[in-house]
């Protein structure tokens, strides 16, 4: 293929969309082109971006007012039905479960709720993690939610500015195609790039922040796994169907470092373990 | 009566249809959480939300005779969300004289693509907080919706099928062309940067 695949035609390469002929094409062509290895990559990563967009819970007025309509509704219902029967709009009868008992149970039955309350949970750290870009959504009234409660203290307007400065790890983009057979040696080259860098004094320099939507799993792995991730590596991956899209991982404990491939999916939540595609020690 | 809480959402709706008057109480209770995630995001403000989801919890209790139930009683309700959600949104797409959306999300992306070439911008870090809706925003609208039910709600692609009533490749088509077009405005929020040691003639991390 001499010419590049628009995005919309990655994109539906990704989805399966494609007729036979035009996905093989595709695939050959990512199999040699890193810029739309990438563009895929970052394909991937727009769903994740959407998916981390935090949401407020739902505000208990607006439950307060969904009660009230639909108390209204049954009373002039009955109304029509017959004068006969009474029913008070706004006051719960003695067979009304009140609102707060709600089991958890009914809440979190059905499809996609689980997986919401997961995202949401998810969007709790990267807002906790200082990444609070996308934090448009945020209320005053959703502070008052249990769920969302911790984001009051992280994301407040005047955080932003400094949110770089509070990531643990530092961020790199080596633009290493790393490999399995060779991930020891690439992995050590990037960590003396990367110190290099910081032993000249620009490691306060602009991309030294791991890429959105890292922090999360390097606050979940760190937490599972007991390491101390010192730098993540925004990089490729040459994995079993062609260049994916990678956070290399480099932790440090008393015996030296490890390096860890994560992929990027374990920002979504579930076990961040799963996510590690390889490791090795340096 | 707690009987009432064990009830499946079918028997509650054919309940309320016979005239029970707490019975439609008891199923929105049991996915008003839910259905206003999927508002909130469809509309990305409180306000609207709510009158949507009012809106929405009003014309099932009054269409409840109507309910078939050859689908779920929750696909029902959330697609009666979901039009509540389109009628405004519709609405609100008509209210302001934007450009066409292809027009304006290149204006973005051509922002976006001289931030990135240059200095990167702590400046937009502020911004780009309202990004990811300003950019929902100029998408057709079937794109956005199903982009909101599949990558913001993480609902299945037959879920969302079933629920925007089309076949589930329409509905990855339309997430497919949805993402495609963000690409360029939400890209920046992943930190893309193309690698150095790309051997292509082509420098860029998104060609097109």
């Amino acid at each position: 293929m001499t010419s590049h695949p628009d995005a919309e035609a990655l994109a539906f390469f990704a989805e399966g969309l494609l007729e036979p002929g035009e996905e093989r094409s595709i695939a050959d062509h990512i199999d040699t082109c890193v810029p739309c290895a990438v563009t895929l990559g970052e394909l991937n990563g727009v769903t994740r971006v959407l998916a981390e967009v935090p949401a407020p819970a739902l505000p208990q007025d607006v439950a307060d007012l969904l009660d009230g309509r639909i108390a209204e509704a049954s009373a002039e219902r009955s109304a029509d039905d017959g004068p006969m029967r009474k029913s008070r709009p706004g006051v719960p009868s003695e067979s009304a479960p009140s609102a707060s008992v709600t089991p958890i149970s009914a809440k979190r039955r059905g499809f996609g709720l689980t997986r919401f309350m997961m995202v949401a949970a998810v969007a709790v750290f990267v807002i906790g993690g200082g990444t609070a870009v996308i934090g448009g959504l945020m209320t005053d009234r959703q502070s008052e939610t249990g769920a969302a409660a911790p984001l009051s203290e992280e994301s407040s307007e005047e955080n932003l500015p400094d949110t770089a400065q509070s990531y643990a790890a530092e961020g790199f983009e080596s633009g290493t195609l790393y490999t399995e057979d060779t991930l020891t040696e690439q992995a050590t080259k990037t960590l003396n790039a990367a110190e290099g860098e910081g032993d000249m004094g620009v490691q306060s320099q602009e991309d030294a922040e791991p890429p959105h939507g890292a922090q999360e799993c390097v606050t979940r792995l760190e937490a599972a796994t007991g390491v101390r991730v010192t730098l993540v590596d925004d990089a490729l991956w040459e994995g079993p169907e062609g260049p994916e899209r990678v956070w290399v991982l480099f932790t440090r404990h008393d015996a030296g470092a490890d390096v860890m491939v994560l992929d990027p999916i374990c920002a979504r939540g579930g076990d961040v373990t799963a996510s590690v595609l390889a490791k090795e020690s340096l | 009566m707690d009987a009432a809480q064990e009830l499946p959402d079918k028997e509650l709706l054919s309940r309320h249809t016979q005239g029970d008057e707490q019975a439609f109480a008891v199923l929105v209770r049991r996915h008003r959480e839910r259905l206003w995630a999927v508002a909130i995001r469809m509309m990305n403000d409180p306000e609207e939300a709510s009158d949507a989801l009012q809106d929405a919890f009003l014309s099932a209790f009054r269409a409840a005779d109507r309910f078939r139930g050859d689908s779920q009683v929750t696909t029902w309700l959330h697609r009666i969300v979901v039009n509540a959600c389109h009628d405004r949104l519709r609405r609100r797409k008509v209210r302001p004289a934007t450009p066409t959306e292809d027009e304006t999300l290149d204006v973005i992306s051509n922002e976006r693509l001289g931030r990135i070439g240059g200095a990167p911008d702590h400046a937009s870090q502020t911004e780009s907080r309202l990004d990811v809706h300003a950019a929902l925003e100029l998408l057709p609208l079937d794109q956005r919706m199903a982009l909101t039910l599949v990558d913001m709600l993480g609902y299945r692609v037959d879920e969302a099928a079933e629920i925007l009533e089309v076949a589930s490749g329409t509905v990855k088509s339309r997430c497919a062309r949805g993402r495609a077009k963000l690409l360029p405005s939400l890209a920046h929020l992943r930190n893309p940067q193309p690698p150095p040691d790309v051997t292509s003639g082509r420098g860029g991390a998104n060609p097109s």
